[in-house]
């Protein structure tokens, strides 16, 4: 009885690790050049997709308003495939200038503000990263590696408040929106970064690779949530060779 | 219900939920991005001193002053116009127009008294161009231009002024460590207000000989770099340069390793090679400066003092002939390399390192390779490092504040003195008449 029991036990647990690790792969089934179906139930009983040599047959099972309607062109046959998808998106503002010009000698600062808008419906919420394009992110005409603004700091961590001297630096803070999320890295107690409930004091250089800058823990309203990244640039005590700078901003989201 | 079945039963219940969950959320990801600009304008300054100084962005528009239109204004402002002046490291371009064809002389030097040259014209011109060198970097230089025709005798541009550009120090005691599949670099960084920061380069070929050779693989403000991840038996030529805040870099320090596996004996020291062909070059062809002031060659020796800035100077054109020109400095047992080239656009090659700290005779050897990198050219000389007699802080202030405080009071007290050994003089001279 005693080996039984173990027997059970371990048939048991066996089971239960199956069900626990059984969850469609984060893939997809099938695709053309436009879509791609992420799943069908064709495990379970509700429904699913079956396959024969002259057939392709896909059924559901059990919703409301489903089932055949008829007109003299067209005939339909209603049913649901579900989807098995969070909504996520992220909109970048359009592109700007930071204002006031700064003059190449004596120098000045320039500020911006970038919104963002992520829109999930992930209960668990999204977190964000930002990066630039090349390693000086903000270049002349935008291209130029001979003419740039130094990243504010070189690692993409933030430091408490904004000081510029004898150079030309870009950077960057965080003000989250109502959801908050802010990443402890620019979050700061009055004095210094790294904890703390204030925003907009840490400043970070962008790098190449992705800085965290929020990460939430619910899902964003309809509208979506505003995410705004304050941009400054500053030359100071340092000649500037005259003309345009840009720096290619990316920022990316992704489901908690 | 024992312990079993329950077990059973929430098997069966995780079982089903697995089955027939449908919420599984996959992950998912969105990314945008913008283009951001900052407009950096130029900066106008008119300084309205009757010239007009296209170089600094004087215009009619923004400075009629100094640029006013032919036929208006005043004369000289009419007369010698467009002076515009283009620094270099070590070299500097001046340009100028007048009204009339006219004969000038133009003084210069680094002092109102132009001391250095009076360059004068033998052909009435109007558009005139005068390339100065073997100047000293991050120093001002004054010039004045004084034109004369036919009915102008004495037409004065008054003193002018340009600044040449600063020339960035290489790091000093720059060394390459082998090791088991890795090399040790350290060097030291210069102390120049300009520093900022450097830039290591690696290369399998040959020692990186600009910024965009080779493969970089350290950049910051840093004192070493452990380079690892090489493979034994490989050598691996490096170069670092230092970078000036004007965006300037350095003419380049190297070294080069060989890592080898641990318990191997080391990779011999790289063989000397013979000069191979006659240049027409000499040691004369070449400028040697000690902190901004010219060193002269005394018996193959030159001499600096310890911590000073090194500078050597030549002409591009006599270098033609080779693909990459060094400069090894030796103490008898390291041997510290740097790349001698021109400076940005310069005409002039240049080189500029930190004189060692400790005082004695060191190896100054120039030498010039081709592209196969045999030796073309050399010469050694010895350069002899002498102490730096360091004032007291305490005597430096009171020098530079309490000097001409002091010197005052000293004449006071001679004064007082003075008048009271008159004073005494006559009331002695009283007593004795009564």
């Amino acid at each position: 009885m005693e080996c039984f029991n173990k027997f059970i036990l371990i048939c048991l647990l066996s089971a239960v690790f199956l069900a626990g690790i059984y969850h469609p792969l984060f893939a997809y089934v099938m695709s053309s050049g436009n879509y791609k179906i992420q799943s069908d139930d064709s495990l379970t009983p509700s429904g699913g997709l079956g396959t024969s040599a002259n057939y392709i047959f896909k059924d559901t099972m059990g919703e409301v308003s489903t089932g055949p309607s008829d007109s003299s062109s067209y005939a339909m046959r209603a049913g649901f495939q579900e989807m098995q998808e969070t909504y996520l998106t992220v909109s970048a503002p359009a592109d700007f200038f930071m204002t006031p010009d700064i003059p190449g000698i004596s120098g000045g600062v320039a500020t911006g503000t970038a919104p963002f808008t992520v829109i999930s419906d992930n209960e668990a919420g999204f977190s964000m990263g930002i990066n630039a394009s090349t390693a000086h992110a903000m270049l002349l005409d935008g291209s130029d590696p001979t003419h740039y603004f130094d990243n504010y700091t070189i690692d993409g961590v933030p430091i408490y408040g904004w000081n510029v001297t004898s150079a030309a630096k870009f950077g960057f803070t965080v003000s989250p929106g109502l959801l908050g999320g802010l990443a402890p890295a620019f979050s700061d107690d009055g004095l210094a970064c790294g904890s703390g409930s204030g925003s907009g004091n840490c400043y970070a250089g962008f790098i190449t690779t992705l800085v965290n800058i929020i990460s939430t823990t619910s899902r964003t309203s309809n509208t979506g949530e505003q995410e705004n990244i304050m941009l400054k640039a500053e030359s100071n005590n340092n000649v500037l060779e005259s003309g345009t700078y840009d720096a290619t901003i990316t920022t990316t989201v992704s489901s908690n | 219900m024992n312990l079993l079945t329950k077990l059973l039963i929430l098997s069966v219940f995780l079982l089903s939920a697995g089955l027939f969950s449908t919420n599984t959320v996959f992950a998912q990801s969105d990314s945008d991005q913008f283009n951001v600009g900052v407009t950096v304008t130029p900066e106008i300054f008119c300084n309205n001193n009757g010239i007009c100084e296209t170089g600094m962005g004087e215009d009619i528009n923004n400075c009629p002053a100094d640029c006013a239109a032919p036929g208006g204004g005043d004369y000289f402002t009419n007369y010698i116009k467009n002076i515009h002046s283009s620094p270099g490291f070590n070299s500097a371009e001046i340009s100028w127009q007048t009204k009339n064809p006219a004969f000038c002389d133009f003084y210069w030097g680094q002092t109102t008294g132009y001391e250095s040259e009076i360059i004068s014209e033998t052909a009435g011109k109007t558009n005139r161009f005068v390339n100065l060198i073997g100047l000293q970097d991050s120093t001002v230089y004054h010039f004045r231009i004084i034109c004369r025709d036919s009915l102008n005798p004495k037409i004065d541009s008054q003193d002018q002024e340009f600044k040449t550009l600063s020339i960035i120090n290489n790091v000093s005691n720059f060394t390459a460590v082998a090791g088991d599949g890795k090399i040790d670099l350290s060097w030291q960084n210069p102390a120049d207000e300009n520093f900022n920061g450097v830039i290591l380069l690696r290369d399998e070929s040959f020692f990186p000989s600009n910024i965009n050779e080779g493969k970089l693989i350290y950049q910051g403000f840093g004192n070493s770099f452990e380079d690892i991840g090489l493979v034994n038996g490989t050598t691996y030529y490096y170069t670092i340069f230092t970078l000036g805040k004007n965006k300037s870099y350095s003419s380049g320090a190297m070294a080069s390793a060989t890592p080898y596996k641990q318990g191997a004996p080391p990779p011999p020291p790289p063989v000397i090679q013979p000069v191979c062909g006659e240049q027409n070059l000499t040691v004369d062809d070449f400028n040697f400066f000690s902190d901004g002031k010219v060193v002269e060659i005394k018996n193959g020796s030159i001499e600096s003092k310890q911590g000073s800035s090194i500078s050597i100077y030549t002409d591009c054109k006599k270098l033609s002939f080779a693909k990459t020109v060094f400069v090894d400095l030796g103490d008898g047992q390291r041997i510290f390399s740097y790349i001698l080239k021109p400076a940005g656009e310069e005409k002039n090659c240049s080189v500029s390192f930190i004189a060692p700290e400790a005082p004695g005779a060191y190896t100054l050897k120039i030498y010039a390779l081709d592209s196969k990198n045999k030796i073309l050219w050399q010469t050694i000389l010895t350069l002899n490092i002498l102490k730096k007699i360091q004032t007291p802080q305490w005597w430096q202030f009171i020098s530079s504040r309490c000097i001409y405080w002091l010197f005052l009071l000293i004449i006071i007290l001679l004064i007082i003195l003075f008048l009271m050994v008159k004073c005494r003089n006559a009331l002695l001279r009283k007593k004795i008449r009564r």
